[in-house]
């Protein structure tokens, strides 16, 4: 029971330090004139995209001792969760009805308009990135597991697997599920009844930026500082440490069979997971079966360890054992683990899309399957593409759930590296680290190129 | 009262105003005209200091607002009222509160405001209306509170961007009375923009037809 209570408490501590920066850069970056914010917002998010123990191993080699401790956690993950709340701002901000703020800064300065109307009216949803931000601390297994610190997720992961003990699991499970429910309570009777009237409908949009006059060179400052000691810092670090070329060679013939396997795994997994959920966000529009969302937010909700455990009692089986035993186990973690965000992506552009265009297809004789392959989905192509790209890359860090689901010969890069790390020289782990960031920059660089043609 | 000098505003590639000039008396009431997209809202948000000009000056009360790619003076210090197209009643307050906004920032008296928002509430009809939640009221009654909120604050010059174009006809009528009304009452320099000439022809001293350029 203490050891349920202490984890709380570190996860509500990172929320709250994840929140508070998160919001603040989000609305620095998209209400203000501040120079290189669309940088600053890249360069922030990449702790997001890495596995998560590759930050924690950067910022062990710049923290030394100090970072295996209660304080060290709540650093490591705060700087890892900070880019959900930052871009949901930053979304949000950028999406806003700004006749909101128009007619509000004519009575009142910039700083009240943001204090009394901006962040009030946006309040609703960073209750929920809070409680995203919640679960995801919560659920962590590889930051406290190479941090060495105890929490209620390591024990469950450890008491599957030295015992097969599985109760930690259901009961966790239950108090995931009912959150998610509140979640989605909260999000259908407070969100969504003034979704309309406070986003899209302004024909001024996000034309009006603060301008930071004075305070334009401290906020630079600040949060260039911030960016250089938890971002830029551990990456450099990592590259010295990484010394040579050779080394590098040496690291690639040692995991070039992993990374080969993690873009292959990633690439079927995004590309079904894309597919799938564009089905089940078509599904939940036209059905209203809100059920579907309910299940794919609860997957993304739950620990990875709790999904890979359920997964094994399903599939470790005579009959179904060729899953159990092959790859096709973990490609079945990753869509469930992960459709959620995709389903969101989805769902929030069919949202806007007019109803009209479907009706007129459907007015002019063709038929549902047709309007969808001709008309809607050819409408969503950016949605698509973003779909892939995130979902690869969420599928390409994963750890926590490939680490307990990889039968002998299958593991992926992110995996191996976490095997490694604990038995190899420091510059050869800092050298697969450096790896690691060039695959995961890879799918963002030609994300942002195909953005752009399509 | 607002004079407009050798204005030029342009996105992208679009002139909306080249070299364009006006000026406005006192208690004026000019009708902006134009088709959509000809920048009638722009003319307005211009003035308000929401956006900037490319060149040009604008003056309120014989003061420099907006010179050449600078706003001067601030939006909030403009001595204006602004009832937007959608009107933008911010749903996290009541219509008391989004009333009382003004007042709260210009820090009058609890008691005073109470007071104030009483007596414009009766001005709109809608009395008894202030606990009311801003997704409880029809398109008719939102329109009277966007109204209230901009002229408790007593502004010297108002500005409305196509407000009543998502009512019907005969509440459009009716509001319009209504504006005339309150603007004979209260003497505040008038801006309306819209595109039915109907209106323009109830309304304005002088109409204002913008065309792109």
């Amino acid at each position: 029971m203490m050891l349920f209570i202490d984890t709380v408490f570190l996860s509500l501590i990172t929320t709250f330090i994840a929140v508070l920066f998160g919001v603040f850069f989000g609305v620095i970056f998209e209400k203000t004139t501040l120079a290189f914010k669309h940088t600053f917002l890249i360069l922030f998010t990449l702790p997001l995209l890495l596995p998560p123990y590759i930050t924690a191993l950067s910022f062990s080699e710049l923290f030394g001792e100090w970072l295996f401790s209660f304080k060290g956690v709540v650093l490591v993950e705060s700087v890892i969760y900070l880019p959900i709340p930052m871009l949901v701002t930053f979304l949000l901000l950028k999406n806003i009805n700004s006749s909101h703020e128009d007619s509000a800064r004519i009575f009142c300065p910039w700083i009240c308009v943001l204090q009394k109307i901006t962040l009030p009216l946006i309040l609703p949803y960073l209750f929920l990135v809070s409680s995203i931000v919640f679960i995801l601390s919560f659920g962590n297994y590889s930051v406290v597991n190479f941090l060495r610190y105890n929490t209620f997720i390591s024990k469950i992961f450890v008491e599957f697997s030295a015992f097969y003990e599985y109760k930690s699991s259901i009961i966790l499970s239950l108090l995931i599920l009912l959150m998610v429910f509140m979640i989605l309570w909260f999000e259908k009777n407070y969100i969504k009844k003034n979704y309309a009237t406070l986003f899209y409908s302004s024909r001024f949009k996000n034309k009006n930026l603060i301008e930071l006059k004075n305070f334009k060179y401290i906020i630079f400052t600040f949060i260039f500082v911030l960016l250089f000691s938890f971002i830029l810092l551990p990456i450099i670090t990592l590259v010295i440490n990484s010394a040579s070329l050779s080394n590098y060679i040496k690291a690639f013939e040692l995991v070039s069979d992993s990374i080969y396997r993690s873009i292959i795994y990633s690439s079927i997994g995004a590309l079904i997971i894309t597919l799938f959920s564009f089905l089940i966000a078509l599904i939940i529009k036209r059905k209203q079966l809100h059920i579907l969302d309910f299940a794919t937010i609860s997957f993304f909700a739950l620990p990875s360890s709790v999904i890979a455990i359920g997964l094994i009692y399903l599939f470790n089986n005579s009959i179904t054992s060729f899953i159990y035993s092959s790859p096709i186990i973990i490609i079945i973690a990753y869509i469930l683990k992960y459709s959620a965000l995709s389903n969101r992506i989805f769902s929030a552009n069919l949202a806007q899309l007019p109803h009209s265009f479907e009706d007129s297809a459907k007015v002019l004789g063709a038929s549902k399957i047709y309007t969808v392959l001709h008309i809607t989905a050819p409408l969503l192509k950016g949605s698509f593409l973003l779909s892939y790209f995130l979902s690869f890359i969420f599928l390409l860090r994963d750890t926590d759930m490939t680490m307990l689901l990889y039968s002998a010969g299958n593991d992926t890069f992110a995996v191996k590296l976490f095997t490694l790390m604990a038995n190899s020289p420091q510059e050869m782990v800092s050298a697969l680290c450096v790896m690691m960031l060039l695959i995961i920059l890879t799918p963002i660089l030609l994300w942002l190129i195909l953005r752009k043609i399509f | 009262m607002i004079k407009l000098k050798n204005i030029t505003k342009q996105y992208d590639s679009k002139k909306l105003f080249y070299n364009f000039s006006l000026d406005i008396k006192a208690g004026e009431k000019i009708v902006i005209l134009g088709v959509s997209g000809s920048g009638k809202s722009t003319f307005l948000r211009l003035i308000a200091g929401l956006e900037k000009v490319d060149s040009g000056e604008i003056y309120l009360d014989n003061k420099l607002v907006s010179k050449d790619d600078s706003i001067l003076v601030d939006t909030d210090k403009r001595d204006i009222g602004f009832v937007f197209q959608d009107l933008a009643l911010w749903p996290h307050f009541n219509v008391f509160q989004n009333i009382e906004f003004g007042l709260k920032i210009k820090k009058i008296p609890k008691q005073k405001r109470v007071e104030l928002v009483k007596s414009i509430l009766e001005k709109v009809n809608l009395r008894g209306f202030e606990n009311r939640a801003i997704d409880e009221l029809s398109g008719g009654q939102k329109q009277r509170v966007a109204l209230a909120r901009t002229l408790v604050v007593k502004p010297k010059i108002v500005l409305m961007d196509e407000p009543l174009s998502s009512l019907d006809k005969d509440l459009n009528l009716q509001i319009l009375d209504e504006i005339f009304t309150l603007q004979k009452e209260l003497n505040f320099t008038l801006l309306y923009v819209t595109h039915n000439k109907s209106e323009a022809d109830f309304l304005a001293d002088r109409v204002v037809t913008i065309k792109s350029v």
